[in-house]
C-alpha cells in the first residue's frame, strides 16, 4: 500500500515538473483550424469590428478630384468594383487592357496596357490607339479572404508548380513567378494577386489599384497615370493635386481591410454538390483548382520582412480552389505584366471560392454558363476537359452543382 | 523514516520542483520564422511545332473521323465535303472548320445545356470596346434545317487530327459562299486601316454571307462575323 502511494506521488511530482514544459510546447505548435468564412461584413478577428467597419468605410469611400481622383481612372472607389455580395467581393465590371504584339514581344499600349475608361476631362479620355491590336477585358476580382492568401508560404506555391507536371502526365505546368514587393523596396516574393499574379502583398496590390484604377498616387506609386502616354499629372492643368496624392495611409487601410475579411463561404451543399466535388477531383480539375492550403504559422515574417503573420491569419486552413499559378488554358489575353514575355497567354487560375456570386465567367466575363466556361478551357487543361466531356449528363450537372455551391 | 515522513518529503520536493520549473521555463515566444525565397521549378520544354504532315490538307476520311470523334452521329458532314484548315485561334496548332448538318434525331443533344460543344451565332456577337459590358445574348438554339459550321480546335502539333483535340464550336449563321482560308497577316494587310478592324488571334474564314463580304474570326472566346465597307471590298479585289 505504501509503495503504491509512493508511486502515485512520484508520478504527481513528475507531472508537476513536466506540465509547464508541455504547455509551452503546445502554444508554440498551435493547431491548424479552419479560416472563418462569411459574406457578412464581419472581421475575421485580425482587427476589432469597430476598426473593420472604419476600414471598410475608407475602402468603399468615393474619392473626389480634389482628393486626387484621376485625371484618368476606372472608378472613384474600391467598393465600386469589389462589391458583390458585400464590399470586398467581385463585380461584373471589367477593365480594358491593350497593346501590340510584334511577333516576338508584347508591347504596352502608349501609357501602359491599362486603358482607363473614365477621365475627369473629356479632352484626355483614353482610347485604344491604332496599331494596338491586342485588346482584352478582365473582370474585377474578389478580395475577400485575401489576407489568408497573402499568408500562404511562397514555397508552397512553388512546390505545387513543381509537382503538377508529375501528377498530370506532363500536361499541366503552372508558372510560379516572383514579383516586386513595393513596400520592401522591390524585393521579390511569389506573386499571387491579380489576373497575372502581378502582386505578392496586399499593400503593393492596394498601391497599384489606387493609382491604376483610381488615379491616386502614393509614396509606393508616385507617378501619375497618363492619357495615352500624354502627361496629365499635376502641373498639366488636368490634375490639381500634387504627388503623392495619398500619403500612404489609405493604402495601409485598404490592406488592413482586406487582411481582416473573412474568406468566401460555401453555399448550400447538396448531395449532388458533394458528388460533384468528388468528380471534380477525380477528373483532374483539382490539379489547378487546388482545394485547400494551410497558411504560414503565426509569427512568420513575410513580404520580405514587411509583415508578420498574425494569429488571426496564421495556421488557417483555407479552401480557395485555386493554385495561384499562371497557366495557358487557351484563354490567355495576350497581355504581359510582371511575369515576362512567356506569360503573354497565361492567366492565374482564378480561385473558385465565391464563384456562385458571378454570372459572367472566365477572365473576360464572356462565358455565361458553367458548361461553356469549362469547355473554353484548352491548352494545359485539354486532358481534364476531355475527361469532363466523357461524363454523363447527370455527372456533368453534379460538377456544375458543386461549382454553384462555391 | 516511516511512510508518512516519506510522503511528506516527496510532496515537499514536488512543490519545490514546481517552483523551480516555473521559474526556469519562460513562456516561449514562437521563434521568428522568415519565409525563405522560393525557387521556381525549371521551365518545361517548348511544345513541338507541327510538321508538314500535320499541316497537310485534310482528306475527307480524316475530316469525317474527326467529326465522329466529337459529335458521334449528332451532325453529318456536308455532302460537298467542304472543310477549311488553318490556325483560327492562333495557338500554333492546326484547326479545321467543316460544314455540317444536324441530325434530326439528335436535336435535343445538340441543344443540351451540357453539350460537349459551344453553340454560337457569329452574327450576334457584340463587342463593346469602351465599357466592356456585353449585353446578355439569348441562348443560341440550333434548328434542324440549319446548315452549320463545326470548328474543331487542334491541340498539340498534330492539331485537329490528334484524338485529344475535342474543343469545338458549332455555329449557325456562319456558312456563306466562296468560303476560304485567309491568313491573319493577309487579312490585316488588306483591312487594317478600317477603324473597326478587330484584333485577330489567328487565321480567318473569309466568305460572302448575306450578300456581304467579310470573315469569321476568333475573339478569344467566340467566333464573330466581321464585314467591311464597299471601299475595302474594291481595294481587296484590286489587290
Amino acid at each position: 500500500m505504501k509503495r503504491v502511494k509512493l508511486v502515485v506521488l512520484s508520478l504527481f511530482a513528475a507531472a508537476l515538473v513536466l506540465l509547464p514544459v508541455l504547455m509551452a510546447g503546445s502554444v508554440e505548435g498551435q493547431s491548424i483550424i479552419e479560416a472563418p468564412t462569411g459574406f457578412d461584413n464581419e472581421t475575421n478577428g485580425l482587427t476589432t469590428q469597430a476598426e473593420f467597419d472604419e476600414n471598410l468605410e475608407v475602402f468603399a469611400e468615393i474619392e473626389e478630384i480634389d482628393e486626387g481622383l484621376g485625371p484618368t481612372f476606372n472608378s472613384p472607389g474600391c467598393g465600386e468594383c469589389h462589391a458583390n455580395p458585400v464590399i470586398g467581393g467581385i463585380s461584373q465590371i471589367t477593365e480594358l487592357r491593350a497593346g501590340h504584339f510584334n511577333g516576338v514581344n508584347f508591347i504596352d499600349h502608349p501609357g501602359g496596357s491599362l486603358v482607363h475608361s473614365r477621365a475627369t476631362d473629356a479632352e484626355i479620355q483614353e482610347q485604344v490607339l491604332d496599331g494596338n491590336e491586342v485588346r482584352a477585358f478582365r473582370t474585377s476580382l474578389n478580395t475577400l479572404g485575401d489576407g489568408f492568401v497573402e499568408a500562404i508560404d511562397s514555397n508552397d506555391l512553388a512546390a505545387i508548380a513543381a509537382q503538377q507536371p508529375f501528377i498530370s502526365g506532363g500536361h499541366i505546368s503552372g508558372r510560379f513567378i516572383q514579383v516586386p514587393v513595393l513596400e520592401a523596396g522591390g524585393a521579390l516574393r511569389g506573386g499571387r494577386f491579380g489576373w497575372k499574379n502581378q502582386h505578392a502583398s496586399l499593400v503593393s496590390f492596394s498601391a497599384d489599384a489606387y493609382l491604376n484604377e483610381m488615379g491616386i498616387t502614393s509614396p509606393l506609386q508616385p507617378v501619375e497615370n497618363t492619357s495615352n502616354g500624354r502627361f496629365v499629372g499635376f502641373g498639366s492643368g488636368f490634375d490639381p493635386v500634387p504627388e503623392p496624392e495619398d500619403d500612404g495611409e489609405d493604402i495601409e487601410i485598404f490592406a488592413a481591410f482586406m487582411r481582416a475579411t473573412k474568406a468566401p463561404p460555401r453555399g448550400t451543399i447538396t448531395s449532388d454538390a458533394n458528388a460533384g466535388q468528388s468528380l471534380f477531383n477525380a477528373i483532374g480539375c483539382a490539379i489547378c483548382h487546388t482545394p485547400s492550403f494551410v497558411t504560414s504559422p503565426p509569427g512568420t515574417v513575410i513580404n520580405q520582412g514587411e509583415f508578420t503573420v498574425p494569429a488571426a491569419l496564421g495556421n488557417k486552413r483555407i479552401r480557395p480552389f485555386g493554385d495561384f499559378l499562371l497557366h495557358n488554358v487557351g484563354t490567355g489575353d495576350g497581355i504581359v505584366q510582371n511575369g515576362g514575355q512567356a506569360t503573354r497567354n497565361e492567366v492565374r487560375t482564378p480561385p473558385l471560392w465565391g464563384v456562385r456570386t458571378r454570372n459572367r465567367l472566365m477572365h473576360d466575363g464572356e462565358s455565361l454558363t458553367f458548361n461553356e466556361a469549362i469547355l473554353r478551357h484548352a491548352g494545359e487543361a485539354t486532358f481534364v476537359i476531355n475527361n469532363y466531356r466523357g461524363l454523363s449528363t447527370t455527372n456533368k450537372n453534379r460538377i456544375i452543382a458543386f461549382l454553384k455551391s462555391l | 523514516m516511516n511512510a508518512n515522513s516519506s510522503i511528506g518529503l516527496i510532496f515537499s520536493l514536488s512543490i519545490i520542483a514546481l517552483i523551480f520549473s516555473s521559474a526556469c521555463v519562460k513562456p516561449q515566444e514562437p521563434p521568428p520564422r522568415k519565409e525563405t525565397m522560393a525557387q521556381p521549378p525549371p521551365e518545361p520544354p517548348p511544345p513541338p511545332k507541327p510538321t508538314e504532315a500535320d499541316l497537310a490538307p485534310a482528306k475527307p476520311e480524316e475530316a469525317r473521323s474527326a467529326l465522329a470523334r466529337i459529335y458521334q452521329t449528332a451532325v453529318t458532314l456536308d455532302p460537298n465535303q467542304n472543310f477549311i484548315t488553318g490556325d483560327f485561334n492562333g495557338d500554333q496548332s492546326p484547326d479545321i472548320a467543316l460544314i455540317v448538318k444536324p441530325s434530326e434525331s439528335a436535336m435535343e443533344d445538340i441543344n443540351s445545356e451540357v453539350a460537349n460543344w459551344i453553340l454560337g451565332d457569329p452574327t450576334k456577337v457584340v463587342i463593346m470596346k469602351k465599357t466592356g459590358v456585353h449585353p446578355p445574348t439569348a441562348p443560341v438554339r440550333i434548328e434542324k434545317t440549319d446548315t452549320l459550321l463545326a470548328v474543331i480546335h487542334g491541340d498539340g502539333p498534330e492539331g485537329w487530327r490528334d484524338k485529344d483535340s475535342m474543343q469545338t464550336y458549332l455555329l449557325r449563321n456562319a456558312v456563306g459562299s466562296e468560303m476560304k482560308l485567309q491568313a491573319a497577316k493577309d487579312a490585316a494587310r488588306i483591312y487594317r486601316n478600317k477603324p473597326d478592324f478587330p484584333r485577330l488571334n489567328g487565321d480567318v474564314i473569309r466568305q460572302t454571307f448575306d450578300g456581304r463580304e467579310g470573315f469569321l474570326y476568333w475573339t478569344g472566346a467566340k467566333y464573330k462575323w466581321w464585314t467591311h465597307s464597299e471601299n475595302a471590298v474594291a481595294r481587296s479585289r484590286k489587290e
